[in-house]
């Protein structure tokens, strides 16, 4: 009987391993990659200047012309990235860097318009081609298993880059796998507590509509 | 009134220094903190605040300490030479506005570049309009290498000969020139237009640039409320830097409202698209 026990033993971490590894595949959102035009295998220089490095980065993807019609629309031009303006230091070794900093934008320029104010197109993988190259360190083993105890504390840092709430959802609002529900089973027995309680908690997730599903019935 | 002070003559003081070991003139006005030597000359001291910087090889003086200028830090070094000499009686008269209250050329002013005031509607050559410095360095005795950012950054041959070609081509189109040294490299000039709009014909490639209203006021900017996003995607790196340099350094955004002496217009990005061009 003893062979049975380690049998079990072994073959139980790796089916969950891979039941687990499954999981995380079919609840990362579908991403349509779009693959750089500039990242082409051909054998490159070395990057000396900044806009060198970022032109090889493979974990961001900035196609200029494409944003053409929109300064123009906003009656903005290359100067609203790239400065030019006065400079008052003179010592190479200072103006070197500060020229870099000044012409070299960083995440804050691009997510004023994706992210924050979402008045561009706010897919991830319109610039990130693998969300493997951009995301936190943590993530990269498990993490779908422990994302909840984060998730609950502060949704803030997970809306980095989980821009739309479905990401949440596509998983937490499925009926028809196990295991994958916000809330523990039987809840909805016992919900309307909580919703008197607090309902920002609920609003959270569900808007209104999802109350008056049933309760208008 | 110099004095012969035997200490500075000994000095390895680096090009462009200012001269020391004179008395300076009356006209001269020096603070009380810029200490002056036994006979009220400049000395070390006058100007700099590091201890025995006479003493200190030139390589080795700290240039980016707070005394390294007396009253520093000091944001451009104007500011310090300020402290002394009268800002207004020491500038210049703008040679780049070249028609009189009548309408007509200064040529006075045109031979501070040229030796001989060229033929205004003959099409030249610049070997033609006998430039008095070669192209690249004939704006340096005014300006300097360096007054805006990238400036310098742009002042070579263009990695690509495609850029180049795409030069030629869209000057072409843009019906401008854009000149280039002997060796290729931009300059000043490629992007800047150093005559007043109207002095050379702008129905010329040679003369066409963007008209500025009042080339008194020179380049001029509004505040725009991407500011605010520029500086937040600023302030870490700047952090880190004046901490590093022990400066203040701070950066802003502001919306060109005039531009000047530029051959195409850059606050809508035709000038910097006449050389750089994207995949996509």
């Amino acid at each position: 009987m003893h062979w049975l026990f380690y049998m079990v033993l072994f073959i139980l971490p790796i089916g969950s391993v891979t039941a687990e590894l499954a999981l995380e595949k079919s609840m990362l959102p579908k991403l349509q990659v779009i693959v750089p035009q500039h990242l082409g295998s051909e054998k490159r220089k070395k990057a000396e200047t900044w806009w060198e490095k970022r032109d090889q980065r493979s974990d961001i993807y900035y196609p200029h012309k494409l944003h053409y019609s929109v300064m123009e629309e906003e009656g903005d031009s290359c100067l609203l990235c790239h400065a030019f303006q006065k400079n008052d230091e003179h010592n190479e070794n200072k103006r070197k860097p500060l020229n870099v900093i000044a012409n070299e934008p960083l995440m804050g320029i691009c997510h004023d318009c994706h992210v924050d104010e979402k008045r561009g197109p706010w897919r991830c993988d319109l610039c990130h081609d693998d969300p493997k190259k951009i995301w936190p360190a943590d993530h990269n083993s498990g993490y779908i298993q422990h994302h909840g105890e984060d998730s609950q504390q502060d949704t803030e840092i997970c809306e980095t880059c989980h821009i739309d709430r479905k990401f949440c959802t596509d998983c937490h609002f499925r009926r028809d796998t196990l295991g994958t529900g916000y809330h523990p089973l039987g809840y909805i027995n016992r919900h309307g507590l909580e919703s008197r309680m607090m309902p920002a908690n609920c609003a959270q997730c569900h808007n209104n509509f999802y109350c008056k599903d049933c309760h208008n019935q | 009134m110099v004095f012969s002070v035997q200490a500075a003559d000994k000095l390895n003081l680096p090009p462009l220094h200012h001269v020391v070991g004179v008395k300076p003139s009356e006209a001269i006005n020096i603070p009380d903190v810029f200490k002056l030597g036994e006979q009220q000359e400049l000395i070390c001291a006058t100007c700099h605040g590091l201890k025995d910087i006479d003493k200190t090889p030139v390589e080795e003086v700290d240039t980016d300490s707070a005394d390294f200028l007396v009253g520093g830090s000091y944001r451009g070094l104007t500011g310090f030479c300020y402290r002394c000499h009268d800002e207004k009686k020491t500038q210049r008269d703008n040679i780049h506005l070249m028609f009189d209250e009548q309408g007509d050329i200064k040529k006075e002013n045109c031979t501070f570049c040229h030796e001989d005031v060229p033929e205004r509607d003959k099409a030249q050559s610049i070997a033609d309009v006998k430039l008095r410095l070669p192209l690249k360095t004939i704006c340096l005795g005014c300006h300097l290498k360096d007054p805006h950012f990238n400036s310098v950054e742009h002042q070579v041959k263009p990695a690509q000969d495609e850029m180049l070609e795409r030069i030629e081509k869209n000057s072409k189109e843009q019906g401008i020139i854009v000149p280039l040294t002997d060796k290729k490299e931009v300059v000043c000039v490629s992007c800047h237009a150093s005559h007043q709009y109207g002095v050379l014909n702008p129905e010329t490639p040679a003369g066409k640039q963007v008209k500025t209203e009042n080339l008194d006021v020179g380049v001029d900017y509004k505040e725009h409320p991407w500011n605010s996003v520029f500086t937040a995607d600023k302030a870490l790196r700047l952090d880190e830097f004046n901490q590093q340099h022990n400066m203040q350094v701070k950066f802003s955004y502001q919306r060109i409202v005039q531009e000047t002496l530029l051959r195409l217009p850059a606050k809508d990005g035709q000038l910097c698209l006449v050389c750089h061009d994207f995949k996509d």
